[in-house]
C-alpha cells in the first residue's frame, strides 16, 4: 500500500516527537523540534508525559518516517517498555523510534549497555540531534525510492501534478 | 478564597480514600511534628538564624537503606532534601511501589514510619523537594514523617512538570496543601516552611517571569494561611541580574503581599538554584560554574543554595560527588565570610548596574501582576487561570498545554535574559523599549540561537565575562591551592 510521505514538494515528510510518560523535561523536545523543523521536516510534537498508547495513537494518526523520544529522568526503559507493543499492534512494526537523551539514573553509565537494553525493546539508542537527522533522512530516502519505484511500475500516468489529498487516503 | 474546615476535612477524607496507604489523624502529624523540632531546628529556625548563605543539595534514591546512607553521607550540608521519583510525583502509586531504581525516592508508597527513620538519622531538618501537580497526599505524608518544610506550588509544579492538568485542578490541589501547612502551623507551633519552584522549566526563564509566578504561589500560600514562605529563584548566569533578581524578591514579595493580603506579613526568604540548565562536562568549568552560583548567592543575599555537583551533565550525581560539592560550597562561603570586602568592592562595582536592572525587573513584575490583578475575579485562583488562558502569564518552554509558551527569552551581549517576544504578557511600551534596547542585535529566531543561549554556561561563556567576578574566583582558587 502506498503511504503518501511526500506531499508537497517543499516538505520531507514528517516525524512524531515524545517524551515518555513520567519525564517531564520538555527543554530538549523543544529544542529537537526547532531542529527538525529548520531542517525542512513536518513535525508533530506530542509534548512530555506521554504514555505509550498516546504515542502509538499518535504514530498511527500522523503516519510518521520515525518516532523520536526525548527522555532526560533515567526512567526511559520502564517507561517506554511496552511502546512497541502497541505500536506492532496498531500495524506500525516498521515505524522505528529513536530515543535520546539521559536514558538511565545515576551518573555511571555503561553506553553499551544501555544500548543493548532499549534495542531488546525494540527502541533505538542515538547520540545527538544531527544523527537523528541523519536517520530520518536515510530512511525517507529508503521510502522515496521505495515509492517511486512501485508509482513507476504500477503506473502509466504522470503523477508529479497529484495533490497531496488525493494521494493520502490508506487503507 | 480560604478554603473552610469542613471543605477541607471532606478533602482529607476523599484524599485517604483513595490513596495507597491508611489514614491517621491531623493529631498524630502535630505531635511528630512538635516531637521532630524539639530533636532538630526546623527549616524555618535554620533559614532564620542563617548568617551566611545555607547550603542545601538535592538527594533521592528509591532504596530505603540506600536512602539511609545517602543522608548520612550529606548530613554536613546545613539543610537536607528528599527528592522524590518521578511516579510518585504523577500519584502513579502502583508503580511507584514496584519498580526498582527510580530517580528518587517514593515516600508515599514506603510510608510515614520509614519516613520517620530518615529524619531521625541525621541532625539536620529536612525538606521534601518534588514535582507533583498533586502533592496533597505527599504533604501529608511529610509532615507526618516531622518534615518541616515543602516545595511545590499549583502552578510551578503543574506547567513543567507535566502536560495535561488543568491548572483549576493543580490550584486546588495546591490550595489543600498550602490549608493544610496553614492548619499545622497553627495547631503545633511549628512553623512549616512553603517553598516555591520560580526555577519553573529552569532553561532561560526571565527572572520577571519567575518572580511573578513565585510572588502569586505566595500570595495562594498566605491566603491558606502559611505563614513562612521560600522564593526560589534560577540562576541566569549574569551577575547583575542574579544579585539583581535576589535582592529585588523580598522587597517586591513583601510590597504584594500588603497589598493583596493586608496583615499577613509572612515571613520570606529566598533561595538560589545552581545552574539549572545543561552543565559543562568539564570538570573544571563545572567547578567554576559552581563556585560563581556560590558568589552570586552572597552577593544577591540570598538565604540559601541548592546545590549542583560537578557530574551534573552525566545524569544524577553520585553521594560522593554531592557530599563533595556540598563542601566545596560551604568552604567558599566561609572563605567569603572572611573575606567581606572582597564581596563589597564587587558589589560596588556593579551597584550601578544592579540598581538599573533592580528597576526593569520591578517594572515588569508589577506590570505582569497588575494586568493579572485587574481581571476582576474576585478569587486569586480564576484570576490566574483566566490569565494563562488569556497568556497575560504565560512561561516560556511550557511542558504543559495550559500555558500558550508564547514568550520567549533570549540572551543579550552580556548574558542576561531578555524577552525576544513577551508574549501575552503585559507589559507597558516603556518597558518593553528597554528590554528591546538591551536585545540589540537580535532580532531573529532561529534553533542555533536559542542553542547557544542554551549552552551558554555550559560553554563555560559568562565565566569570563565580568572580570571582578574573575578576580575573586582567582583570589579563592590561589588560596585553596596554597592550602592544600
Amino acid at each position: 500500500m502506498l503511504h503518501a510521505h511526500f506531499k508537497t514538494e517543499t516538505t520531507l515528510g514528517t516525524v512524531v516527537l515524545a517524551g515518555p510518560e513520567s519525564d517531564c523535561h520538555v527543554v530538549g523536545l523543544k529544542l529537537l523540534e526547532f531542529f527538525l523543523i529548520e531542517m525542512g521536516w513536518d513535525v508533530v510534537n506530542i509534548g512530555v508525559c506521554s504514555n505509550s498508547r498516546e504515542i502509538a495513537a499518535a504514530a498511527l494518526y500522523h503516519d510518521p518516517l520515525a518516532i523520536c523520544i526525548s527522555s532526560q529522568n533515567g526512567h526511559g526503559l520502564k517507561d517506554l517498555a511496552l511502546l512497541r507493543d502497541h505500536l506492532n499492534m496498531h500495524g506500525l512494526a516498521s515505524v522505528r523510534v529513536f530515543v535520546g537523551g539521559n536514558l538511565t539514573v545515576g551518573s555511571e553509565k555503561d553506553p553499551n549497555r544501555v544500548r543493548e537494553a532499549f534495542l531488546s525493546r525494540g527502541l533505538e539508542v542515538i547520540e545527538s540531534f544531527e544523527q537523528a537527522e541523519e536517520v530520518i533522512r536515510t530512511i525517507a530516502t529508503s521510502w522515496r525510492a521505495t515509492y517511486e519505484s512501485v508509482v513507476s511500475s504500477e503506473s502509466k500516468y504522470d503523477i508529479s501534478h497529484v495533490t497531496e489529498y488525493e494521494l493520502s487516503p490508506v487503507t | 478564597m480560604k478554603i473552610t474546615i469542613d471543605e477541607f476535612n471532606d478533602k482529607r477524607q476523599c484524599l485517604f480514600q483513595t490513596a495507597p496507604v491508611d489514614d491517621w489523624p491531623l493529631e498524630e502529624t502535630i505531635a511528630e511534628l512538635r516531637s521532630a523540632s524539639e530533636q532538630r531546628p526546623t527549616v524555618a529556625s535554620k533559614l532564620n538564624t542563617a548568617r551566611h548563605l545555607l547550603i542545601q543539595p538535592r538527594s533521592g534514591v528509591s532504596d530505603h537503606a540506600g536512602m539511609l546512607t545517602l543522608l548520612g553521607q550529606l548530613q554536613h550540608a546545613d539543610i537536607g532534601s528528599i527528592t522524590i521519583d518521578a511516579y510518585t510525583r504523577l500519584n502513579l502509586w502502583e508503580k511507584a511501589r514496584t519498580e526498582t531504581r527510580l530517580n528518587g525516592y517514593p515516600l508515599v508508597t514506603r510510608g510515614v514510619l520509614l519516613g520517620r527513620e530518615l529524619l531521625a538519622s541525621v541532625p539536620i531538618p529536612l525538606e521534601v523537594r518534588h514535582g507533583s501537580p498533586n502533592g496533597c497526599l505527599l504533604a501529608e505524608t511529610a509532615f507526618a514523617c516531622g518534615i518541616t518544610s515543602f516545595e511545590g506550588g499549583g502552578i510551578s509544579y503543574n506547567l513543567p512538570y507535566c502536560k495535561d492538568v488543568a491548572l483549576k485542578r493543580s490550584l486546588s490541589d495546591w490550595q489543600y496543601v498550602d490549608r493544610l501547612t496553614g492548619l499545622l502551623t497553627e495547631a503545633s507551633g511549628v512553623l512549616i516552611d512553603r517553598e516555591g519552584f520560580g526555577t519553573l522549566t529552569a532553561v532561560l526563564v526571565p527572572p520577571s517571569t519567575s518572580i511573578a509566578i513565585s510572588i502569586l504561589e505566595m500570595l495562594l500560600a498566605v491566603e491558606q494561611g502559611v505563614r513562612c514562605v521560600t522564593i526560589s529563584y534560577p540562576e541566569s548566569g549574569n551577575l547583575v541580574q542574579d544579585v539583581s533578581a535576589l535582592r529585588v524578591i523580598p522587597r517586591l514579595a513583601k510590597t504584594h503581599a500588603d497589598q493583596v493580603a493586608p496583615g499577613t506579613n509572612p515571613t520570606i526568604f529566598t533561595a538560589m538554584h545552581q545552574w539549572m540548565g545543561v552543565f559543562p562536562t568539564n570538570q573544571s568549568q563545572a567547578h567554576k560554574l559552581i563556585s560563581y552560583g556560590v558568589l552570586a548567592g552572597i552577593a544577591g543575599r540570598a538565604t540559601k543554595l541548592i546545590n549542583k555537583t560537578t557530574e551534573e551533565a552525566l545524569g544524577l550525581p553520585t553521594a560522593q560527588a554531592n557530599a563533595t560539592a556540598i563542601a566545596y560550597c560551604q568552604e567558599l562561603v566561609a572563605y567569603f565570610a572572611e573575606h567581606a570586602d572582597a564581596i563589597d568592592e564587587l558589589c560596588n562595582q556593579i551597584d550601578a548596574a544592579v540598581n538599573i536592572e533592580q528597576s526593569l525587573i520591578e517594572r515588569e513584575v508589577n506590570e505582569i501582576l497588575s494586568a493579572v490583578y485587574s481581571l476582576g475575579t474576585d478569587d486569586l485562583v480564576s484570576s490566574i487561570t483566566r490569565a494563562f488562558q488569556l497568556g497575560i502569564l504565560d512561561i516560556p518552554f511550557p511542558a504543559s498545554r495550559h500555558a500558550r509558551g508564547a514568550v520567549l527569552p533570549a540572551r543579550d551581549s552580556d548574558g542576561a535574559i531578555r524577552y525576544l517576544n513577551y508574549g501575552g504578557l503585559s507589559v507597558s511600551p516603556a518597558t518593553r523599549r528597554l528590554n528591546h534596547d538591551r536585545l540589540r542585535e537580535k532580532v531573529n529566531f532561529s534553533y542555533a540561537a536559542i542553542l547557544k543561549d542554551v549552552y551558554y554556561m555550559s560553554a563555560g561563556n559568562s565565566l569570563q565575562a565580568n572580570c571582578g567576578r574573575r578576580i575573586l574566583m582567582d583570589k579563592f582558587e590561589e588560596s585553596s591551592w596554597r592550602r592544600s
